[in-house]
This record gives C-alpha cells, structure tokens and sequence, in this order.
C-alpha cells in the first residue's frame, strides 16, 4: 500500500488522543468522600465487567474512527497485483477491431507495469510494432512463437478461429486473456478490406472527392486537400451509408486510378498516407494532432512501399507548448476536447497553416465551446447563430467566418469542407452510422435501431452472396441498382397481387448494393460473406481449451488496478462515528 | 403589648433547627413543634401522657408549673400527667465517620443529633428516664438513664460535644449494655447501619433476648441513595478505601443493593418484632417522634 498524501500519517498518532484521554481521566478523577463504598465493592464486581467491555468497545471505535479518517486524507491506494508472464503476444487482426481500446489499455497496462517484458502483436504474422493497431490481416495463432527461455506467454485475443501451425508449442504455459465475446457484425468491413492501398512512388497523383451520406443525397465535390504542385490534389471520398466506419477513395494516378480505403481516427496501415504526401511541405515538421495512428506506425506501413517521407512527423500527446512557424498540421480526429480546439485555434490565430483536418461537426462544437474571446467575428455569433444564420458549430463554420471558401456544403448549407489561406478544413456530420458508439457496451444494437428508426434510417437489408433481395417499392419512376463496382443497373418493378416490388436477382459479390429511384437512394443491400466461411466467428472455450492443451488458463485481469481506499476510509469513519453516537445514545439502556 | 406568636412547627424542619447551635434550644423547639402539631393533627388520637392543666394548689411541686400558661394567663397552673411509668430509655447514638455526610446541607450526623435531643427532651417531658450512648467502634460517651433535668442536661451537652469518628463496630459496647441493662426498658439505635449487617442483628436481637424493647431509626441522606451522575473515586468514610465509580454500571445496582440491604434488614428485624424506621435526613422530625410515641403506646 503507497499513500498519496502521505504527510497526513504524521498526524496518526492523534488517533489514540481517545486512549490518552481515557487514562488521563482516570488519573485525573474527582475524589468523592462516601461512606457506603463497601456496598459499591459488591456492585463493581458485579458490574464492573460490563462497563470495562463497554468502554474498551467505545475507546476502540473512537480510536478507529479518528485512524480512518486520518487514513482517508494521506489517501492511501493498494497497488494492483501482477499476472506473472515472460511474453505478451497481442492478437491485432482485423478481427480485434472492436476492442482496439481495451487493446491499447493493455498494451498501456503492459507498457507501465512490466516495462521489461516483451510485447509482440500478432495477426497472421508476428508483428513487432511500438502500438497496437489492427491490421486487416486475419488471425494465425502459429505467430506466437515464444523463443527459449519464454516459459509464460499471455495471449490476448478475441480467439476467433484462425490458423493453428505449429501452435501451442508444447512445454509453453498460456494465460490466455480474452477479448469480449460479444458479436460484432463486422463482416462487411472484412470484406472491404480484401482490397489494399499503395502508392505510387514519387508520382504525382490525384485526388477526387465523392462524399455520400450527407444526408441523404449523393454529392460530388473537388477538393484540393493538400496544396502544392499539383499533387495530390483530387480526393475522391465516398461514404458507405451502412458500413459504419469505412471510408474508400478513389485516387487518380498517373498509372491509374485505385481505391483505399479510411477509417477515421482508427486507420490501417497506409490508409492515412493520403493525408501524408505532402511534397512541398520538404523538411518541415508536421504534427499529427490525435491522428490514431502514431508516427513509427505510419511510417513503418509507408517504408515497406518505398514510399519517401519527405517531413518529421510528429504526434502530438500534450497540447500544452507553442508550436512553431516551422511546424504545420495535420488533424484527424473523430472527437476533439476543448483543449485539443483551443490548441487549434490558437495555431491558426498564430498564423500556423493546417494541412488537413478531418473531424466531425460535434467534435469542432465542443471545441468551440471551449474558445475564448474571439467568438463574435463580423457580427455574427458562434454560439447558436440567428436565425437562418444558424450554422452548426464546426471549425469549418469558423474558418467560413474568418473569410475561408467553402468547398463542399452539406444538404443544410453548412459547410462540409473549407480552404483558407493554405489550411483546408473537412468536416462530417456525426450520422448515426457513422459512430463507433455501436461498439460500445453502453450502445446495445436495439438501440442503434431504434436511433436509425428515429431518424428516419432504414437499415440496410442484409444478404449472404447468392441470395436475392425483394424490396416493395412504389408504382412508377425509375429504380436503379448500383453494384459494388460502382456500376449501375436498371431495374423494372415487377407487380404481384397489387403490389410492387423489385426483384434484385441473386447477388454474388460481397459488398454494398444501393437502389435509387430517379437518383434518390431508397435502400441499401449489404451482400456479406457467410460468417462460418470467414474466420470471424468465435470460437467456443472447449474448443479453445482442446487446442491450447492443458497449459493454460484464463484470466479475468491482467492487472488488478489500484484502489484508492480513501472514499473506502471515510464511509468507515463515517459509520464509526455514528456507531459511537449509537453506543452513547445506548449506553443507559444497556446497563439499565 | 402584642405578643409575637412563633409556629413552633417550622421546627420539625432539619433545615431550620441546624441552623440552631444550641441543641437545648434545638430540641425542646423540635418537641414543642410536635406537640403542637400533634395537636392539631390526626394524630391526636393517641395519648401523650400530658393531660391537662389544673390551678396550682399549695403543696404542689413547683417545677409542674406550666410556665408558658402563667406568662399568658398571670396564673398558676400545673401540668397533670396521665401516668407516670418510670421507662428507662437508651439512646445509642452512631458517632462513626459515615455519619458525617454529606459535608453540605445537613449531614446524617447532624440530624442523627438533633433527634436524639429531641427525644432526649420528649422522654423528660413524659418524666421517662432517658440515657445516651454514643459509639462508634468504641464507647465514646455513656450517660446512665435518669428522668432528672440534670440528666436531660447533661445528655444535651454530651451530644453537643460529639464529632464523627472512627469506624462502626459497637459490638462489644452494645454487648456490655445489654449486659448492664438490669430492669426491662427501650433501647433507641439511631445510626445509618453501616456495618455488617448480620452483626446488628445479632446484637439487636442480644436486646431483645433480654426483653427490651429495641427501636432502630436507621438515618440516611438523600445523597446516600443517589451516587453522583459522572464517574469519580469514591473514598469511604471509615475506612480510607476508594473504587473507581463509573455511573453508568454501578448507579443502578447501587441502588438496588442499598434497597435490598434496608429492606433486609427492615425484614430480619421484625421477624425479631423490633421496630424500625428509615429516616432521610429531608424529612421532619415528627415522624420519628411520632413513631416512637406509637412505640411507647404499645408499651404501656
């Protein structure tokens, strides 16, 4: 046990003023002359038993409770207890998505607390990365392959099946800690992910920007992301309205056009790299401001590509230091504190340029919330606005006040993406599918519904590939079916007992499916692999108890975690003190 | 000339005769207060063995003369006397230490005192022959039982003398009495009883085995039955010997104790037909005169 106050000990020995009181009293006693003492020798005999129980009782309460109460101010914590290991090995396949925070609380756990044990990650390789970051690999328990001397191996995973080469190794004790079982219909990403990003080296290249889900309509819009020279320029960004976190891009190259794909503030490997060709910016320092994903990992996914990076990257952890003229920004981010905004705000209003910033409208409110002084610009207010003024409370609201151009509007008329001076600003609209919220415990699926429900969400129809979609539809207009590929197809409602409705055919290819009636969207099919072919389905204890062997066990806590016992500590003086008024309030009754 | 008309019966108050300092005084006020009150009382009933005044004839005895009659008459009267019963009549009066509580207000010693003068005095008004012992573990003072004034006297100013000492063990002086105690007569213990209870009987009963009449006014205070309401170290009169007191556990079976102990003893001693009475230093004097009149009454 460590004391956080622990100056407050000092003033312990108070605790036994009671005791000291106690036996000065009795020295310090009245003398009384009385001529019947005889008489009382009989009744302290007699009595006497009792009172001394009693007051020894009341003297250990008194004591206790000054003790607990001087205890609760030096605010004592117990140290939380260590699982013994040699070797972490971290499962990170994409598998693992879900739980990418309890991945990185480990990881912190393991990083803090058993600083000289070995960590490696694992997908269908060992991985020996600075942070935990899913990749879309699946998983292959053969990575964990501890070397000599390596006796306890942890495991951490969500133990989906997987492949199982050479695996356990024999002599080898496992602490296997598992990852929530709970079911994350994540299979559309899976299958999304099958496709994967590169660059071309020092190749120009651009970017075209399709943003979907803005509501409810499909826009098209060209932004220029990150300046200079004409690379990079076009992003193509188009927003599944069903797939929750993903995002794809179309990159225009020299060699030719390729997708990628983006998960904000949650990336994969490569997948940010788009924000990170920035040739012109040359030798200067660009800070990743709450990227999710950290310079080494970034740049590790980059290397192997022989892509050059041509800055110093940086992340940024505290947001309590100037930055300089020579550093410019980049944020991504889903959610900004206060802090974070009033960091961002500061920069611009230091002249500093931000390269890119992807964020979300509500992070960019909380974030203004927290500016001071500059609220009020040309009259118009940040704070709710006036009237039809009323913009949402976004930075690109902000840099639109400040006199940046609006590149892209949302079906509201706020802006989604503005430009000034060099600084270029991308905001999303939180749509309901578009939070991570679904992985939260505390944001059941019903829920989700219901929120879709509410907002007047269909939720897409799911398909496994093979199988066919009926949707009722109205008579008349024309509906179209896009595929996967981007190709559209045009389909004739077919009318049976009165009734329409289109008959998609069966669809053989994963992925989504939109139908449109003249050019609104009116459905989404989303065609997911059988998950019993994919190797996201859990596997059952037994079965992971036959394959582990009897070298293992499961553990609830890697660390049991510090409990501060103060709040501990006060409710006990607190009871003790009532305890003490209760014997005095009893203390005639149980003589009498 | 207006004559100033005192209630004799204020008196009977412990409180008022303490402030008293001449125990003569002291007692022929208490006894004038009683009778006066007797008078006036219910009690009236029972005889007390003055009967009435008749005019002074020649011959008579001067000292019968009822003065206070003459002062508001301007004549001669004598008082007449029922019977006369030649009763020999001990006091034994309990001078131990344990009599000398509490220090204020008016101690049992004090009380104890003014009882036995006064009914040293009632005995010389009824023409009873009245002695004093005063003892403690000793024999501290001894006058023989006569019905002269000079023995009324002397009894007064024997008690006077009197201070509390010494510890309560009057076994032997009690035994030499009963030994002396020739003819039958009435043996009065005024004391608060504190010793071995046992020992007070056997030494009663010695008494009444001779076939005197024993009647005990056991005196207590108020203070004696109610310990104080916070803890102290009680040092005992006699004996020196302290105990921490805690109220809490002791105060009630203190209580019970000194109850069980007077009424035990009020019990064994009638079994014995002794007679007796408990008396609180708060209370009158008239109800141990009156006891003792009821006392004498069955006597004769």
């Amino acid at each position: 046990m460590s004391f956080l106050n622990p100056g407050m000990l000092f003033l312990l020995p108070i605790s036994l003023f009671p005791l000291l009181l106690h036996l000065l009293g009795r020295r310090l006693r009245r003398r009384l002359e009385f001529p019947w003492v005889k008489l009382l020798f009989a009744v302290e005999t007699e009595g006497r038993k009792r009172s001394r129980l009693y007051e020894i009782i009341l003297l250990i309460v008194r004591i206790l409770a000054i003790a607990c109460l001087i205890l609760a101010l030096s605010r004592p914590v117990l140290m939380p207890e260590k699982v013994d290991f040699d070797a972490a090995y971290l499962d990170v396949s994409m598998s693992m998505k879900p739980f990418e925070k309890e991945l990185g609380r480990l990881y912190d756990d393991i990083k803090n607390n058993f600083p000289d044990k070995e960590v490696f990650f694992f997908s269908d390789s060992k991985l020996d990365q600075s942070r935990p970051r899913t990749t879309h690999r699946g998983t292959d328990y053969g990575a964990i392959d501890p070397g000599e001397g390596l006796r306890k191996v942890l495991v951490y995973s969500d133990f989906q099946r997987g492949g199982y080469r050479n695996f356990p190794v024999p002599g080898k004790e496992y602490l296997l800690f598992r990852a929530s079982d709970r079911q994350v219909d994540n299979v559309a990403l899976l299958a999304f992910y099958s496709e994967e990003p590169y660059f071309q080296k020092e190749e120009p290249v651009k970017l075209s920007l399709r943003a979907q889900n803005f509501g409810k309509k499909t826009r098209r819009g060209r932004i220029r992301i990150l300046g200079g020279q004409d690379e990079l320029t076009e992003l193509h960004l188009e927003l599944p309205p069903d797939s929750g976190l993903l995002y794809s891009f179309t990159v225009k190259s020299g060699s030719g056009d390729f997708t990628a794909f983006w998960i904000p503030g949650d990336s994969i490997p490569g997948d940010d790299t788009l924000y990170l060709h920035v040739p012109e910016v040359g030798n200067r320092k660009v800070l990743l401001l709450r990227g999710g994903s950290d310079p080494t990992y970034v740049e590790a996914a980059l290397r192997p590509r022989g892509f050059r990076t041509p800055f110093e990257l940086k992340v940024i952890d505290r947001l309590d230091f100037p930055i300089g003229q020579d550093r410019s920004l980049i944020v991504m981010a889903d959610r900004l504190s206060a802090s974070d905004m009033r960091f961002v705000r500061e920069y611009l209003n230091d002249g500093g340029k931000i390269l890119a910033f992807v964020s979300t409208p509500e992070a960019s409110v909380l974030g203004l919330l927290g500016l001071e002084g500059t609220r009020r610009e040309k009259g118009k207010s940040f704070v709710g606005g006036e009237g039809k003024e009323k913009k949402a409370f976004s930075l690109a609201n902000y840099l639109v006040l400040r006199g940046g151009k609006t590149l892209l509007e949302d079906q509201s008329g706020n802006p989604v993406a503005v430009e000034k001076e060099g600084s270029v600003v991308v905001g999303f609209k939180p749509e309901p599918e578009m939070t991570d919220l679904i992985y939260s415990p505390l944001f059941p699926p019903w829920l989700h519904k219901l929120l879709l429900k509410t907002m007047g969400i269909r939720s897409p129809i799911r398909l496994r590939p093979g199988e066919s979609a009926r949707v009722p539809v109205t008579k008349g207009g024309e509906y179209e079916l896009l595929m996967p590929d981007g190709t559209g197809v045009r389909i004739v409602p077919e009318v049976e007992a009165g009734r329409a409705f289109l008959d998609t055919g069966p669809l053989e290819e994963p992925g989504f499916y939109r139908i449109s009636r003249d050019g609104k969207p009116l459905a989404v099919i989303v065609v997911n692999p059988d998950p019993s072919e994919s190797d996201v389905t859990p596997l059952k204890p037994r079965e992971l108890s036959a394959a582990f062997g009897k070298n293992h066990r499961f553990i609830g806590n890697l660390i049991k975690g510090a409990r501060y016992l103060s709040r501990t500590l006060l409710l006990a003086a607190l009871l003790l003190f009532l305890l003490e008024t209760a014997l005095l309030f009893l203390r005639k009754r149980f003589f009498t | 000339m207006a004559v100033e008309r005192t209630d004799y019966r204020k008196f009977l108050d412990p409180r008022v005769v303490s402030e008293l300092k001449d125990l003569n005084l002291r007692a022929r006020l208490i006894v004038e207060g009683f009778l006066i009150g007797l008078h006036r009382s219910p009690f009236h009933g029972f005889s007390v063995e003055f009967k009435e005044h008749r005019a002074y004839n020649p011959g008579d005895e001067i000292r019968w003369i009822d003065w206070k009659v003459y002062a508001r008459t301007n004549r001669f009267y004598v008082r007449k006397f029922e019977e006369e019963t030649n009763l020999k009549a001990y006091i034994l009066f309990d001078v131990s230490k344990s009599m000398d509580y509490p220090e204020k207000g008016v101690s049992k010693f004090e009380y104890a005192r003014s009882l036995a003068a006064a009914l040293s005095y009632l005995f010389f008004f009824q023409k009873d022959a009245v002695g004093l012992l005063a003892f403690s573990d000793r024999l501290h003072t001894f006058v023989p039982p006569s019905a002269s004034k000079a023995n009324l006297h002397r009894v007064l100013i024997e008690l006077t003398k009197l201070k509390p000492q010494g510890t309560t063990a009057p076994w032997k002086v009690f035994a030499e009495l009963a030994e002396r105690m020739k003819k039958r007569g009435l043996v009065i213990l005024i004391s608060d009883l504190y010793m071995e209870g046992e020992r007070i009987l056997r030494a009663m009963r010695n008494f009444r085995y001779r076939q005197h009449e024993v009647l005990v006014f056991q005196v207590l205070s108020p203070e004696d039955m109610n310990l104080p309401g916070f803890p102290v170290l009680l040092r005992d009169l006699e004996t020196r010997e302290e105990v921490s007191y805690d109220p809490d556990s002791m105060r009630v079976a203190y209580r019970k104790k000194i109850s069980d102990f007077v009424d035990g003893m009020k019990k064994e001693l009638r079994k014995d037909r002794i007679d007796f009475e408990l008396l609180t230093t708060d209370l009158g004097f008239e109800r141990a005169l009156y006891f003792y009149l009821k006392k004498r009454e069955k006597l004769f």
